[in-house]
Parts: structure tokens; C-alpha cells; sequence
């Protein structure tokens, strides 16, 4: 089940200030795509991996691969069709199934997408849900639209349970458990399980506007804040280190 | 000061469905609750309670249509005239179903939310963020998602909300369906000591509402009538011997269901601070026939155990058996039921009759005519109207029709979660005593310490992170 975006863990990426986290994932994304030494894009990658199992455990670190895992395959799948004319790498029997600069290519793409979904969800597993909007809103997001975001975060994990607990719901309603059946059966129960999770998330709209009225939420007008984001030491020596990571490893491994 | 006068509210018509024909939910319906009044508004599931709260905290017909005709005054301010925004100082109101008023993304937010609405001072704000979360006993939740609390500890946050606001006119819907015995007195201390006016309503009269209301209203035809607390408690006490009478075991068939040594566990994912949940079960036994009770505090974890006896999640120490055979998830799930404590994860069909031949159309055993006269007669059993649209039904008609699919489906066991929540005594017990005849064991999960004791022939405790077979009172 999805619960909530951030998770509870250890490490001194929970302290590091939430807008200069933001900025050093953003830059980085972007080095991953500029012209680096593959042995840069591999240790970031394999950084990124393990300060998710330091900070979480390796359950949760494990949980982005598994995300990802279908994507990855697909790019094993198509990957080598693009890159054909180098040596054959691997065969079977007379036919080639990968070249060596298939391989490279692959391999710098796995690790690039890997580098990028890690960086991505660090951010978001240390940074809890109020310092990332407080971060949007420091770098001039509307409180309107930190709010949408908010909203977003709050139904997509109830969306998500709900969907659990109809596709629970209809499992429970099967009439037979041979395995034949139920394979064929939760290949049907697919819709109306989105139905349901369409339908329940539909009558959540009228509930959400009236709730946001009743709370007194409307548009200009003006509210005091409660959270205001809390930095451990200048914010500055934050910033200063983000920029210190991120210029360290463009110069060691651009190409 | 709440003032309603001649109010009647007609709701738009979308159904072909026979019982759900355009009528009047509300019609010529006047109430007056001074400050300090604490009325009750008592009535069966589909007459109009939800609709008239609704109305009185502008959520109806701002956002679901309708004609609306009459006069409502909250603090000397016609409702007509100002927004519900305006509204969020002078009332609050707490759902029947709390997921359809938390916003925020931690329990802490959601409270900050109104209050910086309204303009609070943020010194202020912590105060009573603080002072809220630790009455309702949400201290250490304070930054948990509202997602990963249970049903009552969101009902405690919605009442933190409030105390947090500290508007002077209560509106409570279902408020006690999901408070364990502790917040149930909790709640009414509160109600004691609040100087403003609190309307209530509720399908069933509970033992801890004796004495606390200055009025009890029922509402008849949609108009308001008012009720004697004797003659309430007369009509819940009859209630509640129908099932006593009926309270047997069917002896000749006896499957027994147990679970022995178990440990259930689960994390509060985004907080470390919380010790993670986790639930002991040295032994556990329901037999076909016999129905049980299961009871225990908010949060302590009855729908965990429900969904590992129904096979929806693994059991990771322990053994589960039916009749000394160890059993799968996907077996289990064919002879265990559980009615989840909201119906509409189970309804998702446009009309009664689709919901109840649903299950049978898979069945190939099964020929039409059968599977008509079945659901022909389950209707009839259980009150339905085969052509009316499930999603347009009050939330009593849908417990029912949820309770007529499982009833159609043979399981040899029955788990139902709060059942007793949002209809009457007297459709609970209905309910339960249909499973029984069947021979089905059934497990009832509820608050009700009454209701649980009425049913069931043992009872299921769960405390301390253990679950115990109760002495009987």
C-alpha cells in the first residue's frame, strides 16, 4: 500500500536542508544527461542506491527497483535492435542477440535511469510532505497550487488503498479458487476493480470542495502558516555544500 | 443557536431505480437548539439525518444539487447568505465517514488547516494543535498520513479538528460509530462541558447516551418529531432482544476455524518514533454456527486479524487451520467472508440485481432462472429493491445489500466490521441472524459493548497487543 510519500529512517540526508536537497537532485538529473564518464554515471547510480538502504532498510531500498523493473526489461528487449553493426557480444547459435556497443549502451542506460529514480525518490522518502511544499512555495509556487500538490499526495495513497481494498473486496466475492479460474477471473475483476476505484474517487470530488469550503479555504484569502522550514545551521553552508557535490563530480567525470 | 424553519429539501433524481422515485428527504422540518442545547436527532438509515447536516454546513445543495426551500439560522446569521467559508468559526460538523473530510498529508496539518483559515496566530495555533492531538490521544500520530490511521483514530483526528476550531455549534454524524468505550466517554465530557450547541445524529440509541441530551428528535415523513428519552430506550431494549431469542448453535455442522501462536506486525511507515503494530494471538478458534465477538480499543488491530483469517493478507508466524488442515490464502478466501466496514469497496454494479448475480454468473453450476430466483429471493430477505441503483442507496440500504451478497456467496464463516455502524439495531441483528440460520459462523466486530455482548455466545478481546478469550459477564 502506498501510504505516504516520505519514510521514516536514518542519515544525514534527513538534515540536509529541504531546498538545497531539491536543487542538488535537479542538478545532478541533469549531469547524468550531460556528456560524463559512464564510471561516474555508475557510482552515482550505486551511491544513490546505497544511501536509500542506509536511510531506509533494504526493503524499502529495494521498492524503486521493483517499480522500475518492467521499464528495464524493456529496454533489454529493444536496446540491442538500435546497436547492431559493432562485434557480437552475445549469440545464440548463428544469431547475434547483442553487440558490445549494445551492451555498453544498455548498461549506461539502466544505470542512468536507475541514478535518476533513486536521486528522485530520496528526495522525497527524507523530505516530508510539508517541507516540500514549503521548498515549492520558497522557489515561488502559489500556495494555491502547493495546495493542488498537496491534495495530490493526500488522495493518490487513499486512491491507492481504495483500489486494495476493492480489488480485496473482489477477491473475496470469487466463487471458485482453482488457479486456472482465478487467473482468467483477475484478468476480468481488472475493470470493474478500476470502476469501482473510478467511481469511489469521483464521489471523493464533491466531499474534497465542500470539506476545502468548511474548512475555510478560498482563493486571496489570506491565512496565517504554521509550518515554516527549519534549517540545522546556516542555510547557506547547505547550499554551498550542494554546490560543492554536484560541480566535485562534474569535474572528475565529464568527458 | 441553531434555528430551522420549515425546511424541505427535495435531493435531483438520477435513478430508474422503483424505491428511489423523486420525494421530498426533507419537508417542513423546523428545529430550534439554543446554545447549550444538546439535541439528538434519532432516526433509521434514509431518513434525511445526513442530508439535514449537510444542509446545515452548506456542503447541500452546493455541491450535489437539489431544491432547497425554508430558513436555517446558525448564531443569528441566515445560512443563505453567506458562503460556507464564512461558517468555518461558528460550525463544525464531523462525517459519518471521517475519509471524506481529512485533506492534509499528517494528522498535525489537518488541524493547522482550519486554523490558519481562520487566521490563527501560529504560537496560538501550536497550543491548540498540541493541546488537541493529546487529548484525542494522537500525540505520537502527530505526523503519521491520515491514510495509515484506523477508522476510530480518524474519527479522533476529525474531533481534534473541532476542539482545535473551537466553533460554538457542533454538528456530529455517526460520531460514536467508531470510538472505542474510552472515547465514547471522552466525547461525552467534551459535549458536557461545551457551552454552544451540539446536534447529533445516530440510528441507534446507545446506554451512554442515557441523560445526556436535552432533546431527542426523530424525523418522521421528513418533519421533525419530537421523542421522549423513555420511549427511545423502550424501542432499543425491544430491538435488542430480537437476536437474544434467537441465539443457538447449530450443532451438526461443526468446522472450526482456529489460529494458534500467531503474530501479526505492521509499520507506521512514516514515522520512526512509533513503535510498529504489532498483535499476538496465542489461540483462536470460531466453530460454524456460533457467532463471536471481537472487541478492542481504536487502532488495535481487528481489521488486521480480519483480513489474515480471510486469507486477504499471509500470516507470518502461526498457524491457520479449518478443521486441524492448514489453509491457503485463496482457500481461506473461499470459506471466509468479511464484510469490510465500508460497503462500497464491495458494490461497484449499476443495480441490485447485477451486484447479486455478479459472484453467480461465474459460477457455471448455475442457470439463469436459478440465479434470478436467488437473487429474487435474497432481495426479500434482505429489503432490496432489485432494480434500484446501489450507488444513489443510504448507507443502511448498501450494509444490507453487502450483507446480502456474502449471504448468497455460501461462505462457511463470516467476518463482519462494525456492522452495527450507521443502521439500526434491529437490521444488524437481522443481519447476523440471517448468517446464523445459514450455519455460517460469524464474527462480529464492534464498539457497541451491548450490542457485542447481545449477539455473541463468546467474545474476543484485544488488548495490550493480545488477543483473549473474555471471561463471560
Amino acid at each position: 500500500m502506498i501510504s505516504s510519500t516520505y519514510v521514516a529512517g536514518k542519515g544525514l540526508i534527513y538534515h540536509f536542508d529541504a531546498r538545497s536537497k531539491l536543487l542538488l537532485t535537479l542538478v545532478l538529473c541533469i549531469e547524468v544527461f550531460l556528456p560524463v564518464s559512464p564510471t561516474g554515471i555508475y557510482l552515482l547510480s550505486l551511491i544513490s542506491f546505497l544511501i536509500a538502504l542506509y536511510a531506509t532498510g533494504m526493503k524499502q531500498a529495494l521498492s524503486p527497483l521493483k517499480t522500475i523493473l518492467p521499464l528495464i526489461i524493456m529496454m533489454v528487449l529493444f536496446t540491442p535492435f538500435t546497436y547492431t553493426d559493432a562485434p557480437a557480444a552475445i549469440t545464440a547459435g548463428n544469431v547475434q542477440l547483442a553487440t558490445t556497443e549494445a551492451l555498453y549502451h544498455l548498461n549506461l542506460l539502466i544505470a542512468r535511469f536507475i541514478a535518476i529514480t533513486y536521486m528522485a525518490t530520496l528526495f522525497v522518502w527524507t523530505t516530508t510532505m510539508s517541507d516540500i511544499m514549503l521548498t515549492f512555495q520558497w522557489y515561488g509556487l502559489p500556495y494555491s497550487g502547493a495546495l493542488v500538490i498537496t491534495l495530490a499526495f493526500r488522495f493518490i495513497p487513499f486512491i491507492a488503498d481504495s483500489f486494495k481494498m476493492i480489488s480485496d473486496a473482489h477477491s473475496l466475492r470469487r466463487v471458485s479458487s482453482d488457479t486456472k479460474g482465478r487467473r482468467r477471473s483477475r484478468i476480468f475483476d481488472i475493470l470493474p476493480t478500476i470502476s469501482s476505484a473510478l467511481v469511489f474517487a469521483l464521489k471523493s470530488i464533491p466531499n474534497l470542495a465542500a470539506t476545502l469550503e468548511h474548512r475555510g479555504y478560498s482563493t486571496g484569502h489570506r491565512r496565517t502558516r504554521y509550518r515554516t522550514l527549519r534549517t540545522k545551521g546556516p542555510l547557506f553552508t547547505h547550499f554551498l555544500i550542494c554546490v560543492i557535490i554536484a560541480t566535485s563530480f562534474y569535474l572528475l567525470f565529464s568527458l | 443557536m441553531i434555528n430551522i424553519s420549515e425546511l424541505s429539501f427535495t435531493y435531483p433524481v438520477y435513478s430508474r431505480g422503483a424505491s428511489q422515485k423523486k420525494k421530498e428527504v426533507l419537508s417542513s422540518f423546523s428545529l430550534s437548539a439554543e446554545d447549550g442545547e444538546r439535541v439528538l436527532i434519532y432516526a433509521p438509515p434514509d431518513s434525511g439525518k445526513t442530508t439535514l447536516m449537510k444542509i446545515l454546513c452548506k456542503a447541500i445543495p452546493s455541491y450535489t444539487g437539489g431544491t432547497i426551500n425554508g430558513r436555517i439560522e446558525v448564531d443569528r446569521t441566515d445560512l443563505f447568505d453567506v458562503s460556507g467559508g464564512a461558517l468555518t468559526g461558528i460550525i463544525t460538523y464531523v462525517s459519518q465517514n471521517p475519509q471524506e473530510q481529512l485533506l492534509m498529508n499528517t494528522c498535525c496539518d489537518e488541524i493547522a488547516f482550519p486554523l490558519e483559515s481562520l487566521c490563527i496566530d501560529p504560537d496560538e495555533m501550536d497550543k491548540r494543535i498540541e493541546s488537541a492531538l493529546s487529548h484525542w490521544g494522537l500525540s505520537e500520530l502527530s505526523e503519521v498520513h491520515p491514510q495509515e490511521l484506523s477508522g476510530g483514530e480518524r474519527k479522533r483526528l476529525l474531533l481534534a479538528v473541532t476542539e482545535a476550531i473551537g466553533a460554538p455549534n457542533w454538528l456530529f454524524d455517526e460520531v460514536f460509530d467508531d470510538l472505542d468505550i474510552n472515547y465514547k466517554q471522552q466525547l461525552l465530557n467534551v459535549m458536557k462541558a461545551h457551552k454552544g450547541t451540539i446536534i447529533v445524529s445516530a440510528s441507534r440509541f446507545l446506554p451512554e447516551f442515557a441523560g445526556m441530551f436535552t432533546r431527542i428528535v426523530s424525523i418522521a415523513d421528513g418533519g421533525c418529531r419530537n421523542l421522549s428519552e423513555k420511549e427511545v430506550m423502550n424501542l432499543t431494549s425491544n430491538q435488542m432482544k430480537v437476536l437474544q431469542y434467537q441465539r443457538k448453535m447449530d450443532n451438526e455442522s461443526s468446522s472450526v476455524l482456529s489460529l494458534r501462536s500467531a503474530i501479526v506486525t505492521h509499520p507506521r511507515k512514516s514515522v520512526s518514533s512509533a513503535v510498529p503494530f504489532t498483535l499476538s494471538v496465542p489461540s483462536f478458534s470460531i466453530t460454524r454456527g456460533e457467532i463471536i465477538a471481537l472487541v478492542g480499543p481504536n487502532g488495535s488491530g481487528k481489521s488486521t486479524l480480519s483480513r489474515v483469517l480471510c486469507g486477504l493478507d499471509p500470516l507470518c508466524e502461526g498457524s491457520l487451520t479449518v478443521d486441524g488442515r492448514p489453509m491457503g490464502q485463496s482457500i481461506l478466501k473461499q470459506n471466509v467472508g468479511y464484510m469490510f466496514q465500508n460497503p462500497d469497496y464491495s458494490i461497484f454494479l449499476p443495480t441490485v440485481y447485477d451486484e447479486l448475480t455478479y459472484s453467480l454468473k461465474n459460477d457455471t453450476s448455475v442457470v439463469k432462472s436459478e440465479r434470478d430466483a436467488a437473487a429474487q429471493m435474497c432481495a426479500d430477505v434482505f429489503d432490496l429493491v432489485l432494480d434500484d441503483n446501489p450507488s444513489l442507496m443510504s448507507y443502511g440500504h448498501r450494509k444490507r445489500l453487502q450483507g446480502a451478497i456474502y449471504y448468497l456467496l455460501q461462505r462457511s464463516f463470516i467476518i463482519i466490521d462494525e456492522l452495527d455502524a450507521g443502521i439500526t439495531y434491529q437490521t444488524a441483528y437481522k443481519i447476523i441472524s440471517l448468517f446464523q440460520e445459514k450455519g455460517c459462523g460469524v464474527i462480529v466486530i464492534s464498539h457497541d459493548a451491548p450490542f457485542a455482548d447481545s449477539v455473541a455466545q463468546r467474545t474476543y478481546e484485544i488488548s495490550g497487543g493480545e488477543v483473549r478469550l473474555r471471561a463471560n459477564r
